[in-house]
């Protein structure tokens, strides 16, 4: 723990390590663009990142068209389902009434009563 | 000369430029909101999300519950008579899909073609729209619309209601719309040409609709039933007799309604083909009534439970009693049960000289006073909760009741209303006060709503619980004992064994136009309550019968619909009888 922090303190006092990385020469490209291919080149990317924009558009837009088109087929089969529950609750109904009418005739039925005067 | 043509050139072009500039500027710049709007109107398009509408069930025994009104999805067709290229061919395939669904003649529909939308069919359903898409007939469209269906007919028909074409609902429709029809929402979305709706653009906005809530009521579908058809069959054995016949039954213990009905109705989803818009009435809560001597159970409760009288106190019965210059006689004039008889005879035999009489023992000097007054109006309207809306969750009338600090709040008005005239109150009110007073004092607010459907389950709302102490436990108590008495004299015989069965009929005279009662139009009605007699029961349910007669009715005819429906009660709810 004590050397590690010694080389640190000694890191710090000394300017010679980042000197020694120092590029001292420097290299030019002997090809360089003209003013041409800088517009041919700059259009191509321009063109690209375009045509990268237009590309996903259109994906989304595809989805857009695919949900649409999931959505309308929800939307029908749902509809099928309400028409179904509407019949069912309709026949269900129908039953229940038949089985009421069922038990009502064993129930004893309410005769006549007697009254008094009032 | 070369560099002149040059100089001109570079003009010329200079000047174009600075004229498209001028022109961009002007279009990007100072029109850019304007050329912004008109491009969005375009590309832009705003839907309202339709919130779906709260479906209606009703109860089916203990826990089950069954639909009573439902949403089904419906279509109307329309054309667009200038997008439509071959018109013979498109009325001939139209006509053939939809037949008698058309709604007009085709002559309509093209004798102007700058009309862009004729309707042809309406509220067609999914087989027929399907149809129609396949057939594929250009300047033909559709558009979803849904409408109410009841499954179960004309059951509770007064109570449900129905929604009309403009929206505006009756009945449950429209006392619960707000909870019922949700909270639309809002599409604001770029779409393609053929209106689909595109993620594009930073300016969709999609705020989702909020379903209205699907309520379920406290009715019992098999009580509703049973209750429909006892009013059925009362009012068809007295053809021509009966106008209107209703009924409720409540549960006395929580103030739920079992069931509420009337009798001549109608299918709500055709509620357009009534003639007759009396019909539509939910007599039971918005047509306040004279219930006549049924009152009396409120009057003698009320004293009992001021310990003035007791059902073996007596008083001397003259036929008639004078109170300030008017005579009140018994019903019909009676003079039978003369003499010196008890409070509990007389209540047996509705002897209105009785009922006066329990009025005067409730003012220390033995006259209808205004203490009288003021002791009678304070159980009636805060003890009862007459003349005031239940909250039950309906459509409901208020009704009148007149105070004794009112000029026409005077001994006559009130000796009247001790057994039921001068006073105005509502089926419901009558039923959630008769209750209080036999199911062992205590006022439960009736209501019709049991809860709410989520996620298809049936979730219960918290009970209200007691609202108030109407009477004593023992001032109840008596009046079971009571009403037991006297349903002994009104059709007890039907009464099965090991059950104690109180009831009390009325036969109201209705008032002339000029403010004077008649008997050629009568409404007659019993109050009743049935529970086991086993030591510690108390009422399982209570039941008010009404008739509104065109000529003179008994009140047997109600006593025979209430025979009917307590009896079916026991069975329904399985009340285990006593030794």
């Amino acid at each position: 723990m004590s050397a590690y922090n010694a080389s640190r303190s000694m890191t710090m006092t000394n300017s010679a390590p980042w000197m020694r990385n120092r590029n001292s020469v420097r290299h030019n490209s002997k090809l360089s663009l003209g003013p041409v291919s800088h517009i041919i080149f700059t259009t191509a990317v321009v063109l690209l990142i375009g045509l990268m924009f237009v590309s996903q558009s259109s994906k989304v837009t595809d989805y857009d068209l695919e949900v649409a088109k999931v959505n309308s087929e929800i939307t029908e089969l749902e509809a099928q389902r309400d028409a179904l529950a509407v019949e069912n609750a309709k026949i269900t109904a129908a039953a229940s009434d038949a089985d009421s009418n069922s038990v009502a005739s064993t129930m004893v039925d309410a005769n006549s009563a007697a009254f008094v005067e009032r | 000369m070369v560099g002149k043509r040059y100089r001109f050139v570079y003009f010329l072009l200079s000047l174009v430029f600075v004229v498209f500039g001028a022109r961009l500027f002007y279009v990007q710049l100072v029109k850019h909101d304007e050329y912004v709007s008109a491009a969005n109107s375009v590309r832009v398009k705003q839907y309202e999300l339709l919130a779906k509408r709260g479906e209606i069930y009703m109860k089916s025994g203990e826990n089950e519950v069954v639909p009573a009104v439902l949403n089904e999805r419906t279509w109307t067709i329309f054309v667009d008579p200038s997008y439509v290229i071959n018109r013979d061919k498109a009325q001939a395939k139209l006509t053939e899909i939809l037949g008698d669904k058309l709604i007009v003649s085709w002559d309509d529909v093209w004798k102007d073609l700058t009309n862009m939308y004729v309707e042809v069919a309406k509220g067609v359903d999914y087989d027929t729209v399907a149809a129609v898409k396949k057939a594929n007939i250009q300047g033909v469209g559709q558009k979803e619309t849904s409408k109410r269906v009841y499954p179960r007919g004309e059951m509770a028909a007064q109570v449900l209601g129905f929604v009309n074409a403009e929206g505006v609902g009756s009945g449950l429709e429209g006392a619960q719309n707000d909870r019922l029809s949700g909270k639309n929402g809002l599409l604001k979305t770029v779409t393609d040409v053929n209106e689909i709706p595109l993620s594009l653009g930073d300016e969709n906005v999609e705020i989702p609709a909020q379903d209205g809530e699907t309520l379920v009521l406290t009715l019992d579908e098999n009580v509703q039933r049973e209750s429909e058809k006892a009013l059925k069959r009362i009012y068809d054995t007295y053809e021509g007799k009966i106008k209107n016949a209703s009924v409720v039954i409540m549960n006395p213990q929580n103030g739920q309604i079992y069931s509420m009905a009337t009798y001549p109705s109608f299918n709500p989803e055709y509620y357009y083909k009534v003639t007759d818009g009396n019909v539509f009435r939910n007599i039971p809560a918005d047509s306040p009534y004279e219930p006549a001597s049924i009152c009396k159970t409120f009057t003698y409760a009320t004293a009992i439970n001021e310990g003035v009288i007791s059902p073996e106190d007596t008083y001397v019965n003259t036929g008639h009693t004078d109170v300030d210059d008017i005579t009140i006689q018994n019903a019909l004039g009676s003079m039978a049960h003369l003499g010196t008889i008890t409070f509990q005879t007389a209540l047996d035999y509705s002897l209105n000289t009785g009922t006066v009489e329990v009025v005067r023992r409730l003012s220390s000097d033995g006259t209808i006073s205004y203490q009288a007054r003021s002791t009678i109006y304070d159980y009636l309207t805060n003890h009862y909760s007459l003349g005031k809306n239940t909250g039950s969750g309906l459509y409901e009338a208020d009704g009148v009741i007149i105070s004794p600090d009112d000029a026409e709040g005077n001994a006559v008005r009130y000796s009247n209303m001790s057994f039921g005239q001068g006073m105005n109150i509502t089926m419901i009110q009558v039923l959630a006060g008769f209750s209080s007073v036999v199911n062992g004092g205590t006022y439960y607010k009736p209501t019709i709503i049991a809860g709410t459907m989520q996620n298809g389950q049936y979730v219960p709302d918290e009970l209200k619980g007691a609202d108030h102490q109407a009477v004593s436990a023992e001032t109840s108590a008596t009046m079971r004992r009571m009403l037991q008495e006297v349903r002994s004299y009104n059709g007890g015989d039907n009464d099965p064994a090991g059950y104690i069965i109180g009831a009390k009929t009325g036969t109201g005279e209705t008032l002339n136009e000029d403010g004077t009662y008649t008997s050629d139009k009568t409404i007659v009605g019993i109050a009743g309550f049935g529970m086991s007699s086993k030591e510690g029961s108390l009422p399982e349910y209570t039941i008010l019968v009404r008739l509104d007669g065109e000529t003179f009715l008994w009140g047997y005819e109600a006593a025979d619909v209430f025979t009917q429906l307590s009896n079916y009660m026991i069975e329904y709810l399985r009340i285990a009888p006593g030794a």
